[in-house]
């Protein structure tokens, strides 16, 4: 037996469906004009977790790149300033080897210190580098004051601190971000002359050259030429670690760059619409919405009572 | 009636009774709750002719209500549980579109958050950066609030929706109440009215969308409810009565419902299903576990921050203070976070600590250091030394065999001047306090075997630490971070506060320090105090010899002061006393009294009380008025108490208290019936009122007991604040207390550390000294172990570790980081909170993420069932109105039926009506 519908029920049904029509036409509608395919998280609720974890990789993958860009200027600054000092020291080193040489004066010495002293001036400039904020770049983590000055005997000493700062490049990968003033302006091993040994600072040892090329003082002036050396020596390899950071930085920035590529592109398959499917979808429900109209309007004219005279 | 005009007028009236109920079909048509009535028409009995039986007509027999009461009560359940899932879908995608959102929701101003911390790492000396970082934490402060409070306002929904089903159902069963009176009036089913019986089934309809409902019907129709698992449970419809059903606005769960609240009150805990069941489960699946994990949530956000924070230093090389707080009168945690500063240079970008390597250092060795905050200890760290001088209060000690010492506790670092007192000490028994690292700054210089059992790590020592006595018991620039310690006895010169006539206070009057010492025991004999045991006011003292007549000789107070004076000191002068008090409180008048053997009131015989004295005034004039017998004179203190001394010219004599005739402890004094014996007074010139103190210290063999000898109490004294944490120790078998007395509070281990700047000495490969700058006190001396891996040098929590082997004169400086403003130390480890795994194994935003993952799961389940069991509600629809609908069709056919059957009828009577008129029409 057939199941008998009720006049009643057949409208309800008739009308519930319409609505169910309309409804999913405004949804598809809402999408195209948002072109998401998830315009709010209860659209789509089991996946709200994953467009937020998403999100989150996403702003945690751009705080490391904002990070890199940060990095690159200080390590920019780094490099420019001990490449420029390691010039410097070319010079030093001709004018030292000149100092050295048997034919020279005492005038000509003292002419050839005149000029080292305004090259170690120039080093102490470049050692005392401040960035744009105004902060020594070589002190350390006492970046208020400068990195060399005289300290309390009047000797220009290092007066910053040995913090070596590391910034976090990565979910696993760090980068150091300075170069503590005393690691590339190095000081110097000398025999304390009791048998054992005692440092001296860069400038320190620089300024005992300068004093002994001004007096001729042959034995000052060849140790000077071999602690020349070794200045130069720690100021490339300091030259060197910062190259290293930098290329790295670089490297680093080009992985994350990938990384980020990887994740919009899963965000945007779950979050974002597929027009093409939007539309036929669209068409679809349309095409049904049409049908289930003229289909009703139809239907529900049909009555026995129509043929009751 | 089995005539044709009978049967077919019986026709006409039943058929015309049949259109009637088929026309009521065609009206109800749309009528909510009306089932299709259908017309019963029977034949009329036959009449029997002869042998045949003869039809009579037809007969109207009921209007028959179409129901199906399977199809009723399944309608009733599917309603029940579609009506369960709509208030959870709905308010779990409220829930989502708030938690989920990416303007609303927490989990981007989280993200900004870190990445601002990322930013301020990369640059923590601007304060453009830092500022940017503090206002992006008021935001997640503000997005907290934000989830919180939205959560809330669906909470509050939730309750308003609840409250108002509450009220439907209330209706509903009221309503049902009234349709079961009218029922009553009829005994059986079949004659109950129609209609009546839609009411009733359309109103059980209804409260099944409200809540899941049992139902029982009586013969006649009425209806009994339930809202329990059975019929009998939770009834709130019986016959005519219904019960109302409540919200318990007073129990924890705000979604606890009562069954009749206002009368015979019970706990509704079962009701389940429809909108009402609906709303519980969302309330306790859903928003009550987001709103408590929100609320977890932002507490240990704030304790993360907050500690992350407090380990580092800000801007101005403070340390670092809460960044967030709590306000605690906010109902939600989550709704009440705050930040607490709006200065950028506070945030403690910082670490605590820094080393930096000597510009002389003969090795280009790099070090980097480490601090682990050390748990905080109490002031004295044995609960059973309580800070109570007084000897009773003692903490007793037992020293055994081998075990020939005790670490009584530790004395924490910062701790106000204490002072620890060795009473009973048995010869050899000492008190000791030696620092972690082995500097003894207290007692006396300890043997290599006590030395070797007492500094390990299981007594709290550090590992190596090595036994040092540079410190020993020294004083000022010498002493041991400066710090000033005594072992011994001593007395100090005291201000006296005196006061104008108008009450204002005048300079202080310094009072010359005076010694007394406890009573001598007089029986001892021979030589009681060694030669070289004592040192007073640094002069080493001669021997104490018993020299009063006897066999043996035995002690008196003179010998001690001829001791005293043989030391030669000309400021110090020496005199004797006895001062006997008996508190006014315990003097009791009825009791007899003898002094020196001398009897001041006797009870006379068959009297109950002496007659000599009733009150403390006459007690003490019987007693003067014997002083030229007793030698003792009394007088009373100035807080009322009775105090005896000796005449002018016999101080120090020994005073004995007795009663009259006998030994017994009950005299008028209320005091121990003995002799008391006298005591030594010192007292020294004041020159200098910052030294001029009296102080016996020990000889190089002296211990506690020689000094208990000649009266004195031993202690080992530190003035001013404890300069580090100390291990107090007793050495030397035998049993002794111990009381101590103390004020302030332990000082912050941290700031004490930061405050301090210590140098760390390397004096050849393997070994090193750690010194406090600022005081020169060299705090350790260590060997430096090259041979392990990653060798550190640790020191109170600080572990400082080199690059490379250092070389002999390489020395690091250790010290607080009060400027390192470029330092991003401790912002970095803020910026890993976002990697570190907080909430049972998730970082903070995964937490998060969890709980919107958990409701996105839940809301997605709720869609599903209620598309599934909205087709099987359709369905069950569908089965009551195949019964009891009304189709028009259907009615059209039966209206067509009936009137064909009507007019057949009519056309009937015509019939008879011409047979008779051709009957009468024959002629």
């Amino acid at each position: 037996m057939v199941m008998k519908v009720s006049t009643g029920q057949y409208f309800d049904n008739a009308s519930s469906q319409l609505a169910t029509l309309q409804n999913s036409l405004s949804q598809t509608q809402t999408q195209l004009s948002t072109s998401l395919q998830i315009v709010k998280p209860s659209d789509a609720p089991d996946k709200a977790s994953l467009v937020t974890r998403l999100n989150t990789e996403i702003a945690k993958q751009n705080a490391y790149v904002a990070s890199i860009k940060t990095l690159q200027n200080n390590l920019t600054a780094q490099d420019t300033a001990l490449k420029s000092a390691n010039d410097v020291m070319g010079r030093i080193k001709e004018l030292t080897v000149q100092a050295n040489n048997d034919t020279m004066g005492p005038s000509d010495r003292k002419t050839i210190a005149q000029e080292m002293t305004q090259l170690r001036d120039q080093i102490l400039s470049i050692a005392n580098t401040q960035d744009s904020n105004g902060n020594f770049i070589f002190a350390g983590s006492r970046v208020g004051q400068p990195a060399f000055g005289p300290d309390a005997k009047g000797m220009i000493n290092y007066q910053g601190d040995q913090t070596r700062l590391t910034v976090a490049v990565g979910d696993s990968r760090v980068i150091s971000m300075n170069t503590p003033g005393s690691d590339a302006f190095t000081r110097l091993v000398r025999d304390d002359g009791k048998g054992g040994k005692v440092g001296v600072g860069f400038f320190q040892a620089m300024g005992d050259l300068i004093t002994s090329i001004q007096t001729s003082d042959r034995v000052g002036m060849q140790q000077g030429l071999k602690e020349i050396d070794t200045m130069t020596l720690g100021l490339s390899d300091a030259n060197a670690k910062v190259g290293t950071s930098l290329n790295i930085a670089d490297m680093q920035s080009s992985i994350l760059g990938e990384v980020n590529l990887r994740l919009q592109s899963t965000l945007s398959d779950i979050q974002d619409l597929d027009y093409t499917k939007a539309i036929t979808k669209m068409n679809k429900d349309e095409l049904a919405l049409q049908a289930a109209q003229s289909g009703f309007a139809k239907i529900s004219k049909l009555s026995l009572f129509n043929y009751i005279n | 009636m089995s005539d044709l005009l009978g049967i077919s007028s019986s026709a006409v009236a039943a058929y015309q009774r049949a259109l009637t109920t088929v026309s009521n079909n065609i009206a109800n048509a749309s009528t909510e709750g009306y089932s299709r009535q259908v017309a019963s028409l029977e034949a009329n009995s036959p009449e029997k002719l002869a042998t045949n039986f003869i039809g009579t007509g037809v007969s109207y027999g009921a209007v028959a209500r179409q129901v199906d009461v399977f199809a009723e009560k399944n309608l009733l359940n599917s309603n029940s549980d579609l009506a369960t899932q709509t208030p959870i879908v709905d308010y779990s995608q409220r829930v989502i579109d708030i938690m989920g959102d990416k303007t609303v929701g927490l989990s981007s101003a989280l993200d900004q958050f870190f990445t601002d911390a990322n930013a301020l790492s990369t640059d923590p000396a601007s304060s453009v950066v830092r500022n940017q970082f503090l206002t992006t934490t008021g935001g997640v402060t503000s997005r907290f609030a934000e989830v919180s409070t939205q959560l809330n306002s669906v909470s509050n929904d939730t309750k308003q929706a609840l409250d108002s089903a509450i009220s439907q159902v209330n209706t509903l069963t009221g309503q049902l109440a009234l349709v079961n009176g009218q029922l009553t009036s009829n005994a059986k089913l079949a004659n109950q009215p129609s209609e009546l019986l839609d009411r009733r089934d359309l109103l059980l309809r209804q409260l099944s969308n409200l809540t899941r409902i049992n139902t029982s019907f009586t013969a006649n129709g009425t209806v009994t409810v339930s809202l329990g698992g059975t019929i009998s449970q939770s009834v709130v419809v019986n016959g005519q009565k219904s019960v109302p059903i409540g919200r318990n606005d007073k129990s924890a769960d705000p979604f606890g419902l009562l069954l009749d609240p206002y009368g015979n009150t019970q706990s509704l805990a079962d009701a389940s299903g429809g909108t009402i069941g609906g709303l519980k489960t969302f309330m306790s699946q859903i928003l009550d576990p987001a709103q408590k994990s929100l609320n977890l949530l932002a507490k240990t956000f704030v304790d993360q921050v907050n500690t992350v924070q407090r380990n580092g230093v800000d801007a101005y090389g403070n340390s670092g203070v809460d960044l967030l707080k709590i306000d605690l009168t906010v109902p939600n945690e989550a709704a009440g976070m705050q930040v607490t500063f709006s200065d950028g240079l506070r945030l403690a970008t910082g670490s605590k600590f820094r080393v930096a390597e000597n510009v002389s250092n003969p090795s280009s060795v790099q070090a980097t250091v480490n601090y682990t905050p050390i748990p905080p200890i109490p002031s004295v760290s044995n609960p059973f030394l309580v800070n109570n001088p007084n000897p009773a209060s003692g903490l007793k000690v037992v020293n055994q065999g081998s075990k020939d010492y005790t670490i009584l506790a530790t004395v924490a670092a910062g701790l106000n001047s204490p002072a620890f007192y060795l009473d009973n000490a048995q010869p050899g028994q000492q008190l000791q306090m030696i620092t972690r690292d082995g500097r003894q700054i207290l007692g006396q210089p300890m043997t290599t075997d006590q030395q070797f059992k007492i500094l390990t790590p299981d007594n709290g020592f550090t590992q190596p630490a090595t036994y040092n006595t540079k410190y020993l018991n020294t004083v000022g620039v010498n002493g041991y971070l400066g710090a000033d310690v005594f072992y011994g006895i001593k007395a100090d010169p005291i201000n006296s506060q005196q006061f104008d006539g108008v009450g204002n206070p005048l300079p202080p009057v310094p009072i010359a320090a005076v010694l007394t010492s406890n009573r001598i025991d007089l029986t001892q004999t021979g030589t009681v105090v060694p030669k070289g045991a004592l040192v007073i006011n640094e002069v080493p003292m001669g021997a104490l010899v018993a020299t009063s007549p006897g066999n043996p000789a035995t002690l008196s107070l003179n010998d001690i002061s001829n001791w005293i004076n043989l030391a030669g000191l000309t400021d110090v002068h020496v005199s004797q006393t006895n001062l006997v008090t008996a508190p006014a409180k315990t003097l009791n008048f009825e009791k007899a009294l003898s002094i020196n053997g001398v009897d001041i009131g006797v009870i006379p015989p068959g009297g109950l009380e002496p007659t000599q004295y009733n009150n403390s005034k006459t007690l003490i004039a019987a007693i003067n008025a014997k002083s030229a017998q007793t030698n003792v004179v009394a007088n009373l203190s100035i807080n009322g108490d009775l105090q005896l001394f000796n005449v002018p010219g016999h101080e120090g004599d020994t005073i004995r208290i007795g009663q009259s005739g006998s030994t017994g402890s009950n005299n008028a004094l209320n005091l121990a019936s003995q002799s008391y014996t006298g005591q030594i007074v010192l007292t020294r010139d004041l020159s200098d009122p910052k030294q001029s103190s009296i102080r016996i210290s020990f000889g190089k063999n002296g211990t506690p007991a020689d000094l208990a000898k000649a009266g004195f109490r031993t202690g080992a004294y530190i003035n001013g604040p404890v300069p580090d944490d100390l291990q107090l120790i007793m050495t030397g078998n035998g049993t002794a207390s111990v009381a101590a007395s103390y004020t302030g509070t332990p000082s912050d281990h941290q700031e004490k550390l930061r405050a301090q700047s210590l140098s760390i000495k390397f004096t050849a490969a393997n070994h090193y000294t750690i010194t406090d700058v600022k005081t020169g006190t060299e705090l350790a001396s260590r060997d430096y172990d090259n041979s392990v891996l990653n060798p550190v040098v640790k020191y109170e929590g600080l572990s400082i570790q080199l690059s490379a082997p250092p070389t002999p004169g390489d020395v690091f400086q250790v010290d607080g980081n009060q400027d390192g403003l470029g330092n991003n130390q401790n912002i970095k480890i803020m910026a890993e909170l976002a990697k570190k795994k907080v909430l049972n194994g998730l970082t903070i935003s995964d937490s998060y993420i969890d709980q919107v993952n958990k409701v996105g799961n839940t809301s997605q389940q709720a869609t599903i069932t209620q598309q599934a069991l909205t087709v099987v509600n359709n369905q069950a629809v569908a089965a009551r109105d195949k019964v009891s609908g009304v189709n028009l069709d259907d009615e059209a056919a039966s209206l067509i039926r009936y009137q064909q059957a009507y007019q057949a009828a009519a056309k009937a009577m015509q019939v008879s009506s011409q047979l008779f008129d051709s009957i009468v029409q024959i002629r």
